[in-house]
């Protein structure tokens, strides 16, 4: 095979993910948009409430922004969108399966049901991140609305003190790279979970019961890995570290690999 | 419009975020540095060594700005040496509500004072408030006062609280001996009359000024204090068994008007029963008070104005106070002091401390303190401590070690502000150094307070 014919055949395939990413984003889109406006607004509406005594009192000139974001219930409201977030990916996943919902019989989907996961993943991936993004600029439009003409000349760098001493802000800024490539694999694993644990569902001929209970398995590690790494302040040599990632990497690619194999595996019968 | 939404939807939504996140990290996520820079000394080279200037230096008619950090020794050598003080919000405002120039005292670590003035009928009284920190309980001190002010003071009331010793003249108005509060009824711009120096016999849960019962006042006045001529309190310390009130006189036009500035700086000691024991004065023209402080025997008056210069006083309690002499600094390169950025740290010579940027930092950021020739003297990984403080850190240790790793000096650092407000430090010369984590040249580790 020439240079060129390989080319040619890595740009098709760059294309038809594009295509596909595009697909499967365009399916979640408007679900994922209406969390993010709803998310904004409510969180919004928390903080106008926990500031009103506040301001009633004539203490938020004193009052560390990381406090008003843990008061006003964010990070609840960051989980239930999270939550609605993987619900709105693993219905779109499960909505495939519906008749003429799907544009796959335009490829074939024996050799390129690789391409397909990949693309749902990422498309999920986005969407999540979107939403987690929504709820960081309403934390920071609050920050300007509400808070910055009280605090920024007494308490100059407020907001970024806050986004070093509040445990759910550091969550939605990690603090150092090794935080931040934690947190993106984690990302991914909850995104992987959900679609996998779709397609376990509509595994044809099989009982789903033991592909669903070693992602419960799965998520009961990430979980206990998760209070271990944010649990502490203490900083991991970096052969821990290392560990730490490699074990949220290991969970991730075994998890990824089954959603792969579940899609194929579908996609030939 | 849709056609280009259904073919780019994800493309535009992935460049979006992208560009946010990079905004949103790159504004979170700024560097603090600080500059570490040696004055210039003029004057009688035998005083630099006892000259202790702490806090934040005050430029013409600009509000000064309280540091978040604050370095009370450097050695001439380049390296810190002792009581390092990294503050957190929860320091900042501990330093804020006390007495910024000489950091929290044991008592001033219990509560905050402050004291405000009203009129009643045709009397001033004077109300001092003593708050826990603790508990948040109110206690209170009254005390009638000959104190005349050109401000509306029954309609408003005058407050003079500890911050005002951050921008204004007076920098501390009160003292404890064995426990008993002694203060000096601060008299700002405009007033008239009488200061008074006043002790506190005991608190009382009501605030209404007319409630103390005439055979058990909260306070007494110990010894009125004429304004006339301008005389002005500037600071109450105790010395031993005694009071040191450090005063000015502000000079006058030739209308026989106050005008900007002082001409004459006055140190007495008082004993107990508000008896004068000893006093000297001095000529003396500046415009500002930046700095008192007393350590020891040695009283340091930093004055502003057309020159920045320190003044010493040695306190005896035998013989009469004597005046040293002064010391003028000279900023190396600026010469208007930009207060939100500049503050002054002194032990064996006078440096400045040059704040570029107060934002704090990512974790693996440094806060470096460096000379003028560029050499780091130290690294705080100060997001640490910060993060420490959130959580109610207690058992943080701090060591520095030189660029050759060895050890330099350790202290503890009480890191539970969220807990008690109470900043830093207890020191702890002779631990163990295990389970380190350095981080460039400094090294944090936990160790239980014992």
């Amino acid at each position: 095979m020439t240079l060129k014919k390989l080319s040619r055949s890595f740009i098709q395939r760059v294309g038809k993910l594009y295509y596909l990413i595009n697909h499967e984003y365009r399916l979640l889109q408007k679900q994922i948009l209406i969390v993010c406006l709803l998310e904004f607004v409510i969180g919004q509406v928390l903080f106008i409430v926990t500031l009103t005594p506040y301001n009633r009192e004539e203490k938020l000139l004193f009052a560390p922004f990381e406090q008003i974001v843990a008061q006003s219930g964010q990070s609840l409201l960051t989980i239930v969108s999270v939550g609605f977030a993987l619900l709105i990916i693993g219905l779109g996943v499960h909505q495939q399966f519906t008749p003429g919902k799907s544009i796959y019989r335009l490829y074939h989907l024996e050799t390129s049901a690789g391409i397909l996961y990949g693309a749902k993943l990422i498309a999920a991936f986005t969407g999540l991140l979107f939403v987690l993004l929504t709820q960081l600029v309403s934390i920071i439009v609050a920050w300007f609305l509400f808070f910055q003409s009280s605090a920024s000349d007494l308490i100059p760098g407020s907001l970024q003190l806050a986004f070093l001493r509040s445990a759910h802000l550091l969550l939605l800024v990690p603090a150092d790279t090794w935080h931040l490539a934690f947190q993106a694999v984690l990302l991914i694993l909850a995104v992987a979970c959900v679609i996998s644990s779709v397609l376990e569902l509509h595994k044809p001929g099989k009982s789903a019961f033991p592909g669903l209970a070693i992602m419960v398995a799965v998520i009961l590690v990430t979980a206990v890995l998760l209070r271990i790494v944010y649990g502490s302040l203490d900083e991991f040599n970096p052969a821990t570290r290392f560990f730490q990632l490699l074990v949220a990497t290991l969970l991730c690619g075994s998890v990824v690999l089954r959603g792969r194999h579940l899609l194929v595996e579908r996609a030939a019968c | 419009m849709k056609k280009i939404l259904n073919r780019y939807g994800w493309t535009i939504t992935a460049l979006v975020m992208l560009t946010a996140m990079f905004l949103i990290f790159r504004g979170l996520r700024v560097d603090s540095e600080v500059r570490l820079t040696r004055m210039k000394e003029s004057g009688d080279a035998a005083l630099s060594g006892r000259i202790r200037i702490a806090g934040v230096l005050a430029s013409r008619g600009e509000q000064s700005f309280a540091q978040r950090i604050q370095i009370d020794a450097v050695h001439p050598d380049g390296l810190l040496s002792a009581d390092l003080t990294v503050m957190s919000d929860h320091a900042y405002h501990a330093l804020s509500f006390s007495h910024s120039h000489n950091l929290l005292d044991d008592h001033q670590a219990e509560a905050i004072y402050t004291i405000s003035a009203q009129t009643v009928g045709q009397q001033n009284h004077l109300t001092v408030i003593r708050r826990s920190w603790q508990t948040g309980r109110e206690t209170y001190a009254s005390l009638p006062v000959d104190l005349k002010s050109s401000l509306s003071l029954s309609a408003i009331g005058a407050r003079y609280d500890p911050w005002y010793a951050i921008n204004g003249d007076m920098k501390s108005a009160l003292a404890w001996i064995d426990d008993t509060l002694y203060g000096i009824v601060p008299a700002g711009e405009g007033d008239s009359g009488s200061s008074s120096l006043f002790r506190v016999n005991h608190w009382r849960t009501d605030r209404s000024v007319e409630t103390d019962p005439p055979n058990q006042p909260t306070s007494t006045e110990l010894a009125r204090l004429s304004l006339d001529q301008g005389w002005r309190p500037l600071a109450l310390f105790a010395y031993h068994q005694q009071l040191v009130l450090v005063s000015g006189t502000r000079q006058l036009d030739a209308a026989g008007q106050l005008a900007d500035g002082y001409s004459l700086l006055a140190v007495d000691l008082y004993d107990v029963s508000g008896q004068v024991m000893q006093h000297v004065d001095v000529d003396a023209s500046f415009y500002n008070i930046q700095s008192i402080t007393l350590n020891e025997d040695t009283l340091c008056v930093t004055t502003g104005g057309d020159e920045l210069a320190s003044r010493l006083f040695t306190l005896s309690l035998a013989g009469q106070p004597g005046y040293w002499g002064k010391i003028t600094l000279d900023e190396p390169e600026q010469t208007n002091l930009d207060p939100a950025r500049l503050a002054l740290v002194l032990d064996e010579h006078a440096y400045l401390l040059d704040v570029v940027r107060l934002h704090p930092i990512q974790s693996d950021d440094l806060l470096s303190v460096t000379y003028q020739d560029g050499y780091v003297l130290k690294d705080i990984p100060w997001p640490y401590l910060e993060n420490a403080a959130y959580r109610g850190r207690t058992d943080l240790r701090l060591t520095v070690v030189d660029p050759n790793g060895a050890q330099r000096y350790q202290v503890y650092l009480d890191c539970g502000l969220n807990d008690d407000l109470q900043p830093l430090l207890a020191v702890g010369p002779n631990a163990a150094q295990a389970d380190i984590r350095q981080i460039a040249n400094l090294v944090l580790e936990e160790a239980p307070l014992s």
